[in-house]
């Protein structure tokens, strides 16, 4: 194979497996199962070569292909991958196939459709990770709402409507905005540089652009972007849906849901608003830095507090996706490469603990954590697989989640902005950089030891004292199947992130450079153009702000 | 050859369909020929003199009716790109309306051939609408469609619904037209003449100041604005898309409107291009009040037909932004602005009638099947119906990879490009909106057991109209290239904009 067709042919090759149940009769259940299963592996299988024929030291994208689409308005068929995507596609394959595996046995009904939307979700995730064109990326990114509002909707738990729904207009309401940003966008490049073009490598340029007129747009680009992007990963106040959504959706939706999906809006911060956007990501940084902070630590406030097992691990992802936002927001190659490995982690462990969920739901069809208690004995092999990804979760040296948390924390602390608080009487202030953010983001993860440790003493210590516990079963051979592949996943990473960490290096170190390379203009600009500050049309930004950047120029 | 003469050659469609149907209402005065034939030689009529439109461009190619100059009548009427791209799409509409009439008449028990003829004269007044350069042709035609269709929207002599929806329709209808000639005297008596053209130059600047003029504009908006169900003269709609035979309502809501909007462009983009400051608040109101009321009346709907039909105005909400983006001076925007309006025009016909074509489906027996509980378990009885209605419904709400979602795209794009920004919001958050009451039918197809089990009235009619549709929405919303290059060449030179 080529290297051209290889994304398109990881892409497609479920979506043409979803074709493949037609030919199936609805009712040979066990058929359809194996061959949903036997796509999404050989799904998985033709995406590892992207693992070792990226070559790091390369292009910047590469198995590019570019294909003439809607040549009127500008828009190609441009795919292509640098490591960032590449991590993502494989953990969206591997999870992919893990989740269809999961379905098995606690998918009765409607089989066959409940395969196809799967496979078809599994196309829409992957296409959002290698476009190349922002119209194509927009199209994938949206077309991927519809089989994830029919998973939830019709195999979800007892209020699956309302959660079907509330994800569906949620996240379509910020996917439309986000289209006003990039067609803002794609008509300002188009009217300075003549090509109308959506390509993303294009429209990257723009990045370095520093005229008066780009900075005050791309700050209105960046707030489009933002609501989409935000309310997908989600950020603070935007991530109401999410505990609905995870909680309702089947375990495997739980886990493409929290596993993949939450990655698209952390991915679109890294892959278009830094590099196209540094200007505007800086002036709002802030506020990108307090809602990350807030996330962790509200998150985890919230998760705490869960009576339902499923609803606290899905408020623990807004608690880890805050520390995503967190290392990404750092703008250093440290905090953006924490922040990358950080989101592949928080796949592994968090899809891991809804499937830990979804089987214990499976045998007792209850999620009260007050229902259970002293399954260790009853459940010895299933308890160990929890034990090792509660403490993946948490952070424990020599798993995946510390080489995340630290790295981050390791960014955070480097980070210049902060509080300025001007001492009375004299010109000087104080500054709060950094420091302020890790320490913070530690107290998250204090909160995130706490929750996840008495969450696993109050399910599987204590007494075995309900009978219909003391009939359980332990994992059979499928479901251990279904879980190992994640535990050697998160001992990898965590005893050998360089595996890793060498993919991401290069594409991130790429994505600073860009960054920086417009700063000292920018700065420039910035104290020149004090004045264009008021009328660039968000006042309240402007005054809120504790003290203008110009000051600490002079 | 003589102007008339040569008129009468470039009128031949209209010409040929007018013939065509009084020879089907002789032909439904003939004792033993059966109605339903009549239905099939009213489809094959209309398929002919689609050739008809269509041999125009093969003869000379698209390019040669760009900005043609092909006037007839002494300029009453011309025939450019824009009047074939629209007496195609007409036609088209008119096609499958009456594929889906000729099973649905039957279960109603009224089938007859004076139904059929109607409809051929209701697309002979849009196509003269199509080609009209004058007030006074456009009114011709206005009327020969407005007309017809008082007659087609109570079609059903015995329920009361349907006389109640063609008695609001005609008195509303008929004040409107009313409104219309008033206004078109109005401007006759400032400028003299009723010619597009001849009012486009003959423009000067103090006219932007004469209220006489701003009355006449006004008035033509009035009653466009009520052709197209733009809030707030869109009361009639609910009630007429409800009782009227719901073939009717899906020609009603696709042709009828996309004549109106022709009407629109000709009036204001060539007659009243040079007050086109006035006309952009009025039709931003406009725009802003339709799309945010019909689609938040929507949300309240149980009725299938009414819900689609508050969905209507909604759309017709959506395409004046296409028309407020033909306001700017730059020619590029104005084109662009034109191209999103004649394309969302084009594809809403092909999404509005494959839903209707869904809901003429489940009239059977004695169940009126247009609510939308009616729609239950409509994936457990026939997935195949159920993707299609799922995907008309994505399309209406604009989801990616239909034709529906290229549609938005062009009236966002056209809206930004045209630095109406703050329109471009409003509509996009009006399609989230939407996408709650469209939403509601896909759930009750897939998630909700079946509430009656009689058999669908699937008709072959039926299954092409619904597969045209459907192959049309998944066709243009995966390629749109084709689509896009045909709009363009058939775009209206605005020589006098500007």
């Amino acid at each position: 194979m080529s290297d051209q067709w290889i994304l398109t042919t990881i892409t497609f090759l479920p979506l043409v497996g979803a074709f493949g149940l037609f030919f199936f009769n609805k009712e040979s259940k066990k058929a359809i199962a194996w061959y949903a299963t036997a796509v999404a592996f050989l799904g998985m299988l033709v995406s590892f070569p992207l693992f070792w024929r990226y070559n790091p030291a390369g292009a910047p994208f590469q198995f590019e292909n570019s294909l003439s689409w809607i040549p009127s308005i500008g828009v190609s068929y441009h795919v292509g991958v640098d490591g960032i995507s590449i991590l993502l596609i494989l953990l969206t394959t591997v999870l992919g196939f893990l989740s269809v595996l999961s379905s098995w046995t606690a998918i009765t009904e409607r089989v066959k459709e409940y395969y196809a939307m799967m496979l078809i979700l599994q196309t829409g995730m992957l296409g959002v990770f290698i476009s190349l064109d922002f119209f194509l990326f927009y199209v994938f990114w949206e077309v991927m709402l519809v089989p994830m509002y029919f998973l939830i909707g019709v195999w979800g738990g007892p209020r699956k409507l309302y959660a079907a729904i509330k994800f569906f207009l949620y996240t379509l309401l910020g996917s439309v905005l986000m289209l006003l940003g990039i067609l803002a966008l794609y008509f300002y490049h188009g009217n300075i540089t003549g090509n109308y073009t959506f390509d993303v490598v294009a429209l990257m340029e723009m990045g370095r652009d520093s005229s008066p007129a780009w900075i005050s747009l791309a700050r209105w680009i960046f707030l489009a972007f933002f609501v989409g992007f935000a309310i997908k990963v989600p950020m603070f106040p935007f991530h109401t849906w999410l505990p609905d959504a995870h909680v309702e959706a089947p375990t495997a939706g739980s886990v493409i849901l929290a596993g993949v999906l939450l990655k698209m809006g952390t991915y679109g911060f890294v892959r278009f608003s830094l590099p196209i956007l540094p200007e505007a990501t800086r002036h709002f940084l802030p506020y990108l830095l307090g809602l990350s902070v807030i996330g962790i630590i509200y998150g985890a406030m919230v998760a705490m507090v869960q009576k339902d097992w499923k609803k606290l691990v899905a408020y623990s992802s807004v608690s880890h996706l805050g520390f995503c936002t967190l290392g990404i927001f750092a703008l250093n190659e440290v905090g953006l490469n924490g922040g990358i490995l950080q989101m592949i982690n928080h796949g592994i462990s968090t899809g891991a603990l809804f499937l830990i969920v979804g089987l214990i739901y499976e045998r007792r069809h209850t999620r009260m954590i007050s229902d259970f208690g002293g399954l260790s004995k009853q459940l010895p092999i299933y308890a160990t697989f929890f034990l090792i990804m509660t403490l993946s979760s948490i952070g424990l040296p020599a798993l995946n989640g510390f080489i995340g948390e630290f790295t981050i924390l390791l960014g955070a602390w480097q980070i210049p902005t902060g509080f300025h608080i001007n001492i009375p009487l004299t010109d000087k202030a104080l500054v709060f950089g950094g420091q302020v953010w890790s320490v913070l983001a530690v107290l998250g993860i204090v909160l995130g030891a706490a929750y996840m440790l008495w969450l696993y003493q109050r399910t599987m210590f204590g007494k075995l004292d309900k009978p219909e516990n003391q009939a359980l079963k332990d994992l059979n051979f499928r479901e251990i199947l279904t879980l190992a592949p994640l535990v050697v996943l998160a001992f990898w990473i965590g005893l050998f992130p360089e595996t890793f960490m060498r993919m991401l290096r290069p594409s991130v170190s790429r994505i600073v450079q860009q960054m920086s390379e417009n700063a000292p203009r920018t700065a420039r600009l910035q104290s020149a153009a004090g004045s264009t500050r008021t009328d660039s049309g968000d006042p309240s930004m402007s005054a809120k702000q504790p003290s203008p950047p110009e000051k600490t120029h002079e | 050859m003589s102007d008339v003469a040569s008129g009468l050659y470039l009128l031949r469609p209209e010409l040929l369909l007018s013939f065509y149907g009084f020879f089907l209402l002789l032909m439904s005065a003939m004792p033993r020929f059966r109605a339903r034939w009549i239905g099939l030689l009213a489809a094959l009529g209309c398929l002919l003199t689609l050739l008809v439109v269509l041999s125009f461009p093969y003869q000379q190619g698209m390019a040669a009716f760009k900005g043609s100059n092909l006037f007839f009548f002494g300029n009453l009427m011309v025939l450019d790109g824009m009047a074939i791209f629209f007496k195609v799409v007409f036609l088209a509409s008119a096609l499958l309306s009456i594929l889906i009439s000729l099973r649905y008449l039957d279960i109603e028990g009224v089938q007859s051939g004076e139904y059929y003829s109607l409809i051929c004269f209701a697309v002979v007044g849009m196509m003269i609408m199509a080609s009209a350069t004058d007030l006074l042709s456009i009114f011709v035609g206005l009327e020969l469609m407005a007309i017809s269709f008082y007659i087609l929207v109570g079609y059903f002599r015995g329920n009361r619904k349907s006389n109640e929806a063609a008695m609001k329709y005609f008195l509303l209808g008929a004040f409107s037209t009313g409104v219309f000639v008033y206004g078109a005297s109005v401007i006759y008596s400032v400028k003299g003449t009723t010619n597009l053209f001849d009012l486009g130059s003959r423009f000067q600047l103090s006219d932007t100041t004469s209220p006489l003029l701003l009355l006449g504009m006004i008035l033509l908006t009035v009653a466009l604005g009520f052709k197209v169900a733009a809030v707030p003269f869109h009361a009639w709609a609910p009630d007429a898309y409800e009782g009227a035979p719901t073939a009717i309502t899906a020609f009603l809501s696709t042709a009828s409107k996309a004549a109106a909007f022709v009407a629109f462009v000709r009036i204001y983009a060539v007659g009243f291009g040079g007050m086109r400051h006035q006309w952009i608040l009025l039709l931003a109101v406009l725009s802003v009040a339709s799309m945010t009321l019909g689609n938040v009346s929507a949300l309240l709907q149980d009725n299938m037909k009414r819900m689609l039909a508050y969905s209507s105005i909604a759309h017709a909400g959506y395409v004046l932004i296409g028309l407020i983006a033909m306001s700017r001076p730059e020619e590029n925007i104005s084109q662009f602005g034109q191209l999103a309006l004649m394309f969302y025009l084009a594809v809403y016909t092909f999404i509005n009638l494959g839903a209707f074509s869904m809901v003429v489906m489940l009239r059977r027996e004695n169940l009126t099947g247009d609510r939308v509980v009616d729609f239950s378990g409509l994936q457990q009885r026939s997935p195949m119906a159920a993707f299609a209605m799922l995907v008309f419904m994505l399309s209406l709400a604009g989801i990616p990879a239909t034709a529906g979602f290229i549609g938005k795209y062009y009236l966002f794009a056209a809206a930004m490009k045209a630095n109406f920004a703050w329109l471009a919001v409003v509509m996009v958050l009006n399609s989230v909106v939407s996408a709650f009451y469209y939403l509601r039918v896909v759930w009750h197809m897939y998630q909700k057991p079946p509430v009656d089990s009689v058999r669908y009235a699937v008709s072959p009619g039926l299954v092409a109209t619904v597969g045209i549709c459907l192959g049309f929405n998944l066709l243009v919303g995966l390629y749109p290239e084709p689509l896009i290059e045909l709009t363009r060449q058939s775009l209206m030179v605005l020589g006098v904009l500007g």
